[in-house]
């Protein structure tokens, strides 16, 4: 794919001189009368102040950290960024129970020079300094420290394909954060890729408008919700995450009044729609602008799409609209994706040979004889796949299931300050071949029909007796047990005992429902349904409490910790079976 | 319990969850997983209902096709694994 060379410091300048007064970024408040918006020139202006600043603070090509929760300063911060030849690093604002332990961590590894943020969250920070000592050492800007500083000139540096624009840093531990280098060059490839899918999706025109309810510092809010829309002059709506938390319903009403043509989430808010919003409170509800309903989550589950549209089509949805798509930090944004289906694209495959890593296509609905796999849709532009062997590096079979490598120019850079990973993970090559680099997704799935399909993380994968188990699948098994259990509150992992892998389920239990549970009877049944559909008996089933599940910042379950605080016996137990031994 | 309740208890799972056909004319000396009659991993959920309906764990290494192909033989490894106790 040619593509262009998109320079978003270019984008906005040139919107802000031709269509000074359109809208470029809404941010909407707790009640209407709270709406906070910048039009292109006032963003610009905003921009060009802060970056000015940080050119008088900081050496090109240094790093600061951006802690700020959904906002028009944090857009400001991000493009003053780039627009003073500074690398951001958007990050993950601390929540009440949450330190700024992580942000040091990152800080620490990325040599970070500035800590961008709001005057309340530094406040807040250096309340906790003496624990932070590195962290607190840092300069500090605010909006406050940018009036205070004083006029300084801006020199917009020279920006060039290969110039670094941004970190992204990928949610793993919080001891060994890795900074993904995002180039100019990366962020041209998949930016013109995402706009191809708008426009074959039809959404790309004059009346669109995104909204964005995911948090702005990864993934769709930073590439989408900041940067998208100033390419075609159409406004970018972003809606603080604790706004569709609290309701769903939020999501959907502001999609109306909007007239938003894109939109989208992981799997469980489209879950949050189907299970939370009763059908009384969707009266006049009218969803017929949603053009591109973005489902980017591991895993799409197309039963959810599937309720999604039925539940609201009488409200104008589209099931055309519903678009599942995967990626990762590694590749800027997207890998994958595809709309304008009527139904999920998805396959049913023989169990038995499916946890061997085979592909044998299977017509039963019987969950004992198949599993179903989902598309997260065909591979954008250019992009090269290959499904490999992890360890032997040689390339799978067309039926065979095996790890996605990536190759284009949407993958990113490498890793910063870390050579050794970003060989591994950048720079792999299929074994005996000179066929490379590939990026190691980590991911393991397989192309069937022009399709990605993902089933897992290769890490998360459980081995027991020479048979390959998906967590996800095991933990859904048991969720769907009872009421009680709360709903991606599970984990399910393995552990070797007496030098055999065994398995273990972990699963939080819902406050409302304790009322009367035999939770023995519970354990029983989760029991009997994983040996049902999965032909394993689980060694130990422990049922701890409600929201003692470790999540990562992004909110996927951390099955390594929950592991070690197993072995460990930091579990917060309110029943459990373990096989006598 | 006597044998005739585990056998009662054993062929009605059996029927049940296993062959789920009440009507089959299952004798307690057929063989259930050599014959292809019964998929190999149902093997999991007949140590799991030995757990549940008599409190005996059988631990995988015992949990063997020459074990438990039969009704009978089922019966059996409950009966001695309930003596033990």
């Amino acid at each position: 794919m040619a593509y262009p060379f998109i320079n978003p410091v270019e984008v906005l300048q040139r919107r802000a001189a031709e269509t000074p007064d359109r809208l470029s970024h809404l941010l909407l408040g707790a009640t209407e009368a709270e709406d906070h918006s910048l039009t292109y020139s006032q963003l610009d202006a905003e921009v060009k102040s802060m970056a000015a600043f940080l050119q008088s603070a900081a050496e090109p090509g240094e790093r600061a950290l951006l802690v700020y929760p959904t906002s028009l300063e944090f857009i400001v911060a991000m493009y003053a960024c780039l627009y003073a030849g500074i690398v951001p690093i958007p990050t993950n604002p601390p929540g009440m129970n949450r330190s700024a332990q992580r942000l040091e961590a990152i800080a620490k590894d990325a040599r970070a020079r500035l800590v961008l943020t709001t005057p309340e969250y530094q406040a807040a920070f250096l309340a906790e300094a003496a624990q932070f000592p590195d962290f607190a050492a840092l300069k500090w800007v605010t909006r406050e420290t940018v009036r205070a500083g004083g006029g300084h000139s801006l020199k917009i540096p020279e920006i060039k394909p290969e110039s670094l624009a941004f970190m992204q840093y990928t949610s793993g531990s919080t001891n060994i954060p890795k900074g993904v280098l995002i180039s100019y060059r990366n962020f041209s490839h998949n930016m013109h890729a995402l706009h191809e899918t708008r426009v074959r999706g039809g959404e790309y025109a004059d009346d669109s408008a995104v909204l964005t309810w995911t948090p702005l510092f990864h993934d769709m809010g930073l590439l989408i919700g900041t940067f998208l829309t100033p390419m075609d002059g159409t406004p970018s709506i972003l809606m603080p995450t604790i706004q569709f938390m609290q309701n769903p319903l939020n999501w959907l009403k502001a999609i109306q009044k909007f007239k938003v043509t894109a939109s989208g989430g992981p799997n469980f808010a489209y879950d949050l729609c189907v299970n939370k919003i009763p059908l009384e409170k969707c009266e006049g509800l009218d969803l017929s602008s949603w053009k591109i309903a973005y489902n980017s989550a591991e895993p799409v589950r197309a039963e959810t799409q599937a309720r999604f549209a039925e539940k609201f089509a009488p409200f104008g949805f589209r099931p055309e609209a519903l678009a599942p798509c995967y990626g990762m930090a590694e590749t800027t944004l997207v890998i994958s994706f595809y709309t304008g289906e009527k139904r999920t694209i998805a396959q049913r495959f023989r169990r038995a040979d499916f946890e061997e890593g085979r592909l044998v296509p299977s017509d039963s609905n019987d969950p004992k004889e198949s599993v179903e796999a989902v598309s997260s849709g065909t591979p954008l532009a250019d992009y090269q796949i290959a499904i490999v062997h992890p360890k032997s590096r040689k390339r799978c079979a067309p039926d065979e299931v095996g790890e996605v490598w990536i190759s284009g120019d949407s993958v990113g850079e490498g890793y910063w300050n870390r050579p050794d990973d970003t060989k591994h993970t950048f720079g792999a090559h299929i074994a005996g071949t000179h066929e490379g680099p590939f990026l190691r997704t980590g991911d393991l799935g397989f192309m069937y029909d022009g399709h990605l399909y993902i089933t897992g993380r290769l890490k998360d994968l459980l081995i027991v007796r020479g048979r390959n188990y998906y967590p996800q699948d095991l933990e859904m098994t048991v969720e769907r047990t009872h009421p009680a259990l709360r709903a991606g509150g599970g984990a399910a992992f393995s552990v070797v005992e007496d030098n055999v892998e065994q398995l273990i389920v972990v699963h939080e239990t819902q406050r409302r429902e304790l009322e009367g549970v035999d939770w023995n009877e519970v354990i029983k049944q989760i029991r009997a349904n994983i040996a049902r559909e999965h032909g394993i008996r689980a060694h130990a089933v422990i049922l701890i409490r409600r929201a003692t599940i470790a999540k990562t910042s992004s909110g996927k379950i951390q099955r390594s910790e929950m592991k070690r605080r197993y072995l460990e016996n930091e579990l917060e137990i309110v029943a459990e079976w373990r096989a006598p031994s | 319990m006597d044998r005739n309740e585990v056998l009662q208890k054993i062929r009605a799972f059996t029927l049940k969850e296993l062959l789920k056909n009440l009507d089959y004319p299952l004798k307690d000396d057929e063989p259930l997983f050599s014959s292809g009659l019964i998929d190999s991993f149902a093997m999991a959920q007949v140590g799991v209902f030995i757990e549940t309906e008599f409190d005996l764990y059988i631990p995988d290494p015992e949990l063997t096709v020459e074990n438990m192909d039969t009704v009978a033989l089922i019966a059996d490894k409950v009966l001695a694994g309930l003596a033990e106790r």
